[in-house]
């Protein structure tokens, strides 16, 4: 059994690498997946892509992360989970699965394996979330491990609830960014794939340029002169 | 090539993080951002500025602040230091306020019950019985013992109320158990506290070596700064010298296991081989540098009323060479277990032209019972090689809280100091009698207790009333049964300015709510020599109040008012504009009130404006002067001192009945005695207790498994606690770690009391102890 689903997922795998190869001859501009956050220079959002960087990109193509059809039987993210993970919006989640703590633990390498590009998991039957920060490296820094749910002292914390999503000046228009985005520059590491929240997924990840469109709302004050 | 391993320029980056972070500010050092269309619990997050509660990194953070509380965090893009990034104590900071369990109303002890009673009334007892012993025992039968967690007005009000009110030298604070030999390491070689150089070293420099530092751990945003430099450069390297196998040593380059203390060995066999090897900067050692010796077999402070006194001999290069032959790479290979070639290696990366060099310390060299040697130690080398006070060469001594150099090395808060200078020398004290508006012989010339003979005075008896603001002694204090019982003994009085029970409260007789962090105004100064200025953002809950305005209401009380002539809602801002003028002239301006205010930090010296990056510099430092490019004015003759300091033991390695080393120290999730870190779910929840790290061999030869219980036996103590083998860090064969943060398990009961004798600081690093499966 195991077998045969993997194999299936081989051959898929095997048809979009080739769709990949195929479309940086055709028309790469048509399947810009690379994360804004790997860009250094706000500026160079707008700018064609160079022959390097469509080589680099081939190879998150023909990863799975954002690509392959999600298995319809995997976990998904729902909102509970997601901030079940966060002190409060934005935070950094906390890692919900088990961690090697020893000698493995090398800046990160362990855990970017996974969370780089993303991919299914058949340990947990779920989509591994993709990092909105890849350049940073020291992971364990802001993520930590769960070992109790019970607390040393009771707490009286209480923060706000999460950014309303659809801002929409009117319908039919694109919605506003509704967070910071500090830390979280790559849209489609939270809002693509088969790991992202799906009442947060976008319908159009293969268009890339994000921002573009969609553009943080960063006061309700009216313009005045 | 991936996508993110791509060599990007991360200065470009921040710049982007800035620009963003600038598109969001409304003003400047306070961030808004409209939320107003939560869902449900609908609120606007207003976002203000202050440095990070926890380590003396210094981070700035916004908090995000909805409905009269702290409801978010994030790194402030705006800080030079952090530029956006926390590490998940900062990011998870605010949650420390809001424990169920905090100390809201003054607690009294009555028939041994602590009784809740109204403040007011709790501050006329802690006045009265201050007065009650000073007529009874004198003024130095009373004492005060604070924090580098104390805010820089509040060290300066327990120092002002202490030395010129009472006139006692009776203050120290816990930073003499993290800082001192950083202090005197700084003294001894460039006769002025605190670095030269600050963090866009780590921008400028290719190579770092760790003096058993845990940075990942204890300095996270550092360590990512370091990382990232390595990132980009090819000659980028880190390396990691250590006593045990951390996080440290998996992210660097290379990782270098030495024996406990020999790092005193391994850094004069470097030396040698700098001679040895023409590396040696001959133009800056002629120019720059003078020869000295100390004293030498100078103990280890285990006695009580321990005296010591360095006296320095000046000596020339050739007798401080014949010095150096004793330390060949074969020689110290034998000592301390590192290859000699990887001490030529070192030598190799300290010496070459084209590297910069960054070393970094902390804890693992001041916890060190020849600390101030250490120090200078790693000077010697940065002194010898000219890599000093310019961008990207820097030796950089870290500190491990948000104030240990704004407060209690700045304005002095030990028993030695004064905001300028110390108590022993005249012009020092008539300058502070001056401000003070004092006649001078009321402020004690002589100094009195230093941390550690403190608590040993008030075991004996000549120390009778204590008060104890910000810091948990009786979880911190090594050899712990000795100061806790002492504590405890008849007719002392322990009065405890806290914010959550802790085992010092546990012990108080009298408990006094305290305001924490952005519940009241205050400035830290972290060990880049920005200090950094946070507003009151929320209420301190129940009848809490800042510690020094506490110490005020009591000097007040006795008498002391002329003194501490403060407004309640003004007093941070007119304590900081008098401090300054201590401080006045090139050498260590510090900036305004309003610059405070409006910038992400300043770095002192702050003259005209603008912050001091590299001091001893004569292109930056507005107090350099000369000819040449550098001036090292701390010193009379304007030179810096490489100082001849030998090997030597410590006071107790592992034996027959004791064989192993017991380390002592802090992890990522936990800062200092946990009574804040604890109460923060998310880091509770990833560390719920300590346990003792055990190489895995020793644990198999002693049938210990992982988890299991482990007794530990000092010749002080005993204690049980779990196993942990191959966890985040790992011990060599014969020596176990216990992090300290764990009230349940008070690993300083085994501790060792030893000390510097020339910084007075102990040394939680090194003590034997015998390991059995329990």
């Amino acid at each position: 059994m195991i077998w045969e689903s993997d194999r299936r997922i081989f051959f898929v795998g095997l048809g979009i690498a080739a769709m990949a190869v195929l479309v940086m001859f055709v028309g790469p501009e048509l399947f810009d997946y690379r994360p804004v956050a790997s860009r250094a220079d706000p500026r160079s959002v707008d700018l064609p892509t160079s022959k390097r960087d469509v080589a680099a990109e081939a190879e998150p193509m023909r990863k799975p992360a954002y690509v392959v059809p999600a298995r319809a039987d995997a976990d998904t993210r729902t909102w509970t989970k997601y901030e079940s993970r966060r002190a409060f919006p934005g935070a950094p989640p906390a890692i919900p699965h088990p961690v090697s703590d020893g000698p493995a633990w090398e800046s990160g390498k362990v855990c970017t394996a996974c969370h780089a590009r993303g991919g299914y998991v058949p340990k947990y039957n779920a989509y591994a979330p993709v990092t909105p920060h890849p350049n940073f490296s020291s992971c364990r820094q802001c993520h930590v491990p769960r070992l109790t749910d019970k607390l040393f002292r009771e707490t009286a914390w209480a923060t706000v609830a999460r950014p309303k999503t659809g801002l929409r000046a009117m319908p039919g228009a694109p919605p506003a960014i509704p967070h910071s985005l500090q830390m979280r520059e790559n849209c489609l590491a939270c809002h693509s794939g088969p790991s992202s929240v799906p009442a947060i997924r976008s319908s159009h990840p293969d268009r890339g340029n994000c921002r573009q469109c969609h553009v943080p709302r960063v006061t309700d004050e009216p313009f005045e002169r | 090539m991936s996508v993110y391993g791509d060599r990007r320029d991360f200065l470009k980056r921040m710049a982007w993080y800035s620009s963003a972070g600038a598109a969001i500010s409304l003003m400047p050092g306070v961030s808004m951002e409209a939320w107003s269309d939560f869902e449900g619990d609908a609120a606007e997050i207003v976002w203000k500025k202050s440095p990070c509660r926890f380590c003396g990194t210094g981070c700035g953070l916004l908090i995000g602040l909805a409905r009269d509380r702290a409801v978010a965090v994030k790194g402030d893009p705006n800080s030079p230091v952090n530029k956006g990034l926390c590490c998940v104590k900062g990011y998870h900071s605010v949650q420390m306020l809001y424990g169920k369990d905090r100390l809201t109303k003054a607690l009294v002890r009555k028939n041994g019950e602590l009784v809740e009673t109204p403040i007011q009334d709790a501050l006329d007892l802690v006045a009265a019985k201050m007065k009650e012993t000073i007529g009874a025992r004198g003024k130095d039968a009373v004492a005060i013992y604070g924090s580098g967690q104390w805010t820089i007005p509040d060290g300066y009000v327990a120092t002002k109320f202490f030395k010129a009110g009472l006139g006692t030298n009776n203050i120290e604070a816990n930073a003499r158990l993290c800082m001192a030999s950083a202090v005197t390491g700084f003294m001894t070689t460039f006769g002025l506290d605190e670095p030269m150089g600050c963090y866009d070293d780590i921008d400028h420099a290719d190579t770092f070596i760790l003096w058993g530092n845990n940075m990942p751990e204890m300095h996270p945003i550092l360590f990512s700064r370091a990382l990232e430099t390595r990132r980009q450069k090819e000659s980028g390297l880190i390396i990691d010298l250590g006593t045990r196998t951390t996080r440290a040593s998996y992210g660097a380059d290379k990782s270098i296991l030495f024996k406990p203390q020999t790092d005193l060995a391994l850094a004069n066999a470097i030396c040698r081989e700098l001679f040895r090897t023409g590396l040696v900067n001959q133009d800056f050692v002629k120019k720059h540098v003078t020869f000295k010796k100390g004293k030498t077999n100078i103990g280890y402070g285990l006695e009580d009323k321990f005296k010591f006194d360095d006296e320095a001999v000046e000596i020339g290069v050739r007798e401080y060479q014949a010095f150096l032959e004793d330390y060949t790479p074969e020689n110290v290979e034998k000592i301390s277990g590192v290859p000699a070639t990887d001490i030529r290696y070192l030598a190799q990366l300290y010496g070459d032209p084209k590297r910069k060099v960054v070393s970094f310390w902390c804890m693992g060299m001041n916890q060190h019972t020849r600390g101030t040697w250490i120090n200078n130690l790693v000077y010697n080398l940065h002194l010898l090689t000219g890599k000093i006070s310019t961008p990207g060469n820097s030796p950089f001594s870290l500190t491990g809280q948000p104030s240990a150099c704004g407060t209690s090395r700045e304005v002095g808060t030990f028993t030695h100091r004064l905001p300028h200078g110390v108590v022993t020398n005249e012009h020092d004290r008539e300058m502070a009698a001056k401000i003070w508006k004092v006649p001078v012989e009321k402020i004690p010339a002589k100094p009195t207790y230093h941390t550690v003979e403190m608590f040993r005075a008030l075991d004996r008896g000549d120390i009778q009333f204590l008060w104890i603001q910000a810091t948990n002694p009786f979880l911190t204090m090594p050899k712990l049964r000795r100061y806790r019982d002492g504590a405890k003994k008849e007719g002392r009085f322990i009065v405890v300015s806290d914010v959550y029970p802790t085992p010092t409260t546990d012990i108080a007789d009298v408990i006094l709510p305290s305001a924490l962090w952005i519940e009241r105004e205050g400035m830290f100064g972290n060990a880049e020599r920005r200090t950094q200025h946070f507003e009151k953002m929320v209420d301190p809950p129940g009848d809490a109040m800042p510690d020094g305005w506490q110490l005020i209401e009591v000097a007040r009380r006795l008498g002391y008012g002329e003194l501490l002539p403060y407004s309640k809602k003004t007093w941070v801002q007119e304590v900081w504009e008098e401090y300054r003028q201590f401080q006045h002239g090139p050498a260590h301006e510090m900036a305004s009130y309003e610059d405070l205010r409006r910038q992400p930090g300043v770095m002192w010296p702050h003259v005209n404006g603008k912050s001091t990056k590299w001091r001893y510099n004569t292109a930056y430092d507005p107090a350099a002067k000369g000819e040449g490019e550098f001036d090292f004015y701390g010193n009379k003759d304007h030179r810096a001192v490489v100082w001849q300091r030998p090997y030597e033991p410590p006071p107790e390695s592992p034996d027959g009945e004791f064989p192993f080393w017991l380390c002592t120290g802090r992890v990522l999730e936990h800062w200092h005695s946990g009574s804040l870190t604890r109460r923060i779910p998310t880091l509770h929840r990833a560390v719920p207790e300590a346990y003792v790290e055990i190489h895995p061999a020793d644990a198999d030869r002693l049938g210990i498994r992982n988890k299991d219980p482990v007794r530990l036996t000092t010749r002080r103590g005993t204690l049980t606690l779990p196993a942990s083998i191959n966890g985040r860090a790992v011990p060599p064969a014969g020596m176990v770690f216990v992090p300290f943060f764990d009230e349940r398990y008070l690993i300083n009961e085994l501790t060792l009391d030893a000390f510097c004798p020339i910084s007075r600081q102990p040394d939680y690093k090194k003590c034997s102890v015998k390991v059995e499966r329990a």
